[in-house]
């Protein structure tokens, strides 16, 4: 009774964490939040995405070709909160909330210790790491979330084929999540076969269901090979000219080990991590140093197994650039909390003398305290008017004011030098996905049209027009778009 | 087989150069100081909890931030590398692991200490030298770290 008194409270914990303010803070939406959520509402609408393909298996977008499942998982949430920054984050915000509860299942499952399993779902639902990709609408966040879910059922699988199909199906859903997982997919369930193979020779011929299922999940990627891979291949280390590879990738591998990534600085890419904090909390650092050293010399039965996945976690994030990139080696997180309640939970059973266990439990809880506050501070007050331009901050006050101003012009003219405006037109505009399939395009649609830097107006009556800061006004402004740290964004003008 | 293994990895160890990283002790962490309080209080604004920004923004908490990243950085893994190569990674930390597990109480401290060599220092040249030599002793603890590893392979046979 106890433990399920706990467990709630780190859920509601979690919960709040990560639904509290999601709709402002991220300070404005990234451009694939965008084109997620604007295409989930085009397949919603028409059961087709912008460009006009039925269902798509692989979603053009930025041509960059996303995988489906987190578009498709929008769906239900743009059904019930309607287009909105909410219904965008809503899947990866609840796809966090529940790997905590996962994080629990499994590691109460691996180790049969009930407190670790308290402890691990507690450092996961205040882990600044996972907050931050559980409060964006992130691809890798909801892939972690599937990946457990697919090994907790794998775990419960025994004698079970119906939970190995289950979990084979789950797994298939990760594998066409994010971009990453064409790389980790296999190699984690790789890492399962090799370490669960006599469990799993058991079920003999039987297995060729999962397999099939598995099969039948790879088709999005093998039926689009040629456009799966072009992320990878972009962002590759080994595309890279003039460099050493071998270098680079055992750089970039180690990277994401290195104590100032992990505790001190983060993740240098403004939407990866809070300025001033590194990618876990200081108190963390003796608990996993002690909780590294008992998990290579403890003799429980699954710790190859967690050794395995710590090795292999960084890898995708190594093949790419830059380094370390807490979104691509996001499959680490739940290790790092497993890892620090195994440092916690040897601590408290530490039987060194009453008064140095009690002071050593003071000072992690003292400090573990002050980082957390100085966490919420941070990511609550500083990061929203530091960040603001890495989330596009900007554009939905500025489509608010075109939304009611359109009427009065024959043409409204956006700047695309912050990037992508035509998504987020249609999206903040809740623009009708049949008409921009009949016509539209990324450069002009119905009255809007795009441009860089310049703009030669072609009708002749009056014309709204949006100039970012890089390009020059009209003598009369009708409007300052400011963002949330006070800076200028967007200028509107009118031009007879 | 087993002598050729080792110097291999010796040589390669041996061979391991071009650390990059730039200057990070305890002057560049004093000097952070200012700028980051007056950028960090800026944001807070006049209408925050004065306590409450004092205590979340102020000199000790920056400079141990800084100063704890600058003695971090030399513990880490992405550094060894850089000093030993991949497997000097592997037989260092297996070194560290081994002095633990045998509660060698002397090289814990000694490893821990190492990283206060460059930070301690007060200037550029200082510095850099400090980085130099914690590569050195790095590369000599990945080759204990061999010795240890092949001695346990030899007793387990």
């Amino acid at each position: 009774m106890r433990v399920k008194i706990l467990l709630g409270l780190i859920l509601i914990i979690a919960f709040l964490l990560r639904f509290y303010n999601l709709s402002e803070n991220p300070p404005g939406l990234y451009w694939d939040e965008v084109s997620n959520g604007y295409n989930a509402y085009s397949v919603l609408k028409t059961a087709k995405d912008e460009y006009g393909v039925f269902l798509p298996t692989v979603f053009r977008s930025y041509d960059d070709y996303k995988p489906p499942v987190y578009i498709y998982s929008i769906i239900p949430s743009i059904l019930v909160f309607g287009l909105s920054e909410f219904a965008v984050r809503f899947p990866s915000a609840a796809g966090g909330v529940l790997t905590v509860f996962l994080v629990y299942l499994i590691t109460k499952k691996l180790f049969q210790n009930r407190r670790l399993a308290l402890f691990a779902s507690f450092f996961l639902a205040i882990s600044p790491w996972h907050i931050q990709f559980s409060r964006g609408g992130f691809e890798a966040n909801f892939m972690v979330f599937l990946t457990l879910s697919g090994l907790y059922l794998f775990l419960q699988s025994k004698e079970k084929l119906h939970m190995l199909l289950l979990s084979a199906a789950v797994f298939g859903l990760a594998f066409n999540t994010y971009q990453g997982a064409k790389m980790w997919g296999p190699l984690f369930m790789l890492t399962i076969v090799f370490f669960w193979k006599k469990e799993l020779i058991r079920y003999g011929k039987k297995l060729i269901f999962p397999l099939l299922i598995l099969a039948l999940f790879s088709l999005p990627v093998i039926l689009n090979f040629n456009q799966s891979f072009l992320r990878g291949k972009a962002v590759s280390v080994f595309s890279e000219q003039g460099t050493d590879k071998i270098e680079a990738f055992a750089k970039g591998y180690f990277s994401h080990f290195s104590f100032v990534f992990l505790f001190t600085k983060g993740d240098t890419i403004g939407r990866h991590s809070v300025p001033g904090m590194g990618e876990l909390y200081v108190f963390q650092l003796p608990l996993i140093v002690v909780g590294m050293f008992l998990l290579f010399k403890s003799k429980f039965k699954n710790k190859n197994f967690l050794i395995t996945w710590l090795i292999l976690a960084p890898i995708p994030a190594a093949l790419s650039a830059p380094t370390p990139h807490s979104l691509r080696a996001l499959t680490f997180i739940p290790l790092w909390s497993v890892i620090s309640a195994l440092g916690l939970n040897f601590i408290l059973k530490f039987t060194y003398g009453r008064n140095v266990k009690l002071f050593g439990f003071a000072a992690i809880f003292f400090i573990g305290l002050f980082n957390f506050i100085t966490y919420l501070h941070l990511y609550h007050k500083h990061y929203p008017k530091e960040k603001g331009p890495d989330w596009q901050d900007g554009y939905r006050q500025m489509l608010s004011y075109v939304n009611q101003a359109k009427d009065r012009y024959a043409t409204v003219a956006i700047s695309d030098t912050l990037g992508r405006s035509y998504i987020y037109t249609l999206f903040y505009l809740k623009f009708d996905p049949a008409n921009y399939q009949a016509g539209g395009s990324q450069q002009a649609f119905d009255k809007f049209e795009f441009f860089k830097y310049s703009w030669d107006k072609k009708k002749p009556e009056k014309a709204l027009v949006v100039a970012s800061t890089r390009e020059g006004a009209g003598p009369e402004i009708l409007k300052e778009i400011h963002t949330y740290g006070g800076d200028i964004a967007f200028r509107i003008f009118e031009q007879e | 087989m087993k002598t050729i293994s080792i110097f291999l990895i010796a040589f390669f160890i041996i061979l391991k150069s071009g650390i990059e990283i730039q200057e990070c002790n305890i002057r560049t962490s004093l000097q952070v100081i200012p700028p980051k309080i007056w950028y960090e209080q800026a944001i807070d604004g006049a209408s925050q909890n004065r306590l409450l920004t004092r205590s979340l923004h102020n000199k000790a908490g920056v400079f141990i931030n800084e100063a704890g990243g600058c003695y971090l950085n030399f513990l880490s893994p992405g550094f060894i590398y850089q000093a030993t190569g991949f497997f000097g990674v592997f037989f260092w930390i297996y070194f560290a692991y081994r002095a633990v597990l045998k509660n060698q109480r002397m090289i814990i401290l000694i490893l821990f200490m190492l990283p206060l060599i460059p930070v301690v220092s007060v200037n550029a040249p200082v510095y850099f030298f400090g980085v130099g030599l914690v590569a050195i002793l790095d590369k000599l603890i990945a080759f204990f770290g061999i010795i240890s590893f092949f001695k346990i392979f030899k007793t387990n046979k």
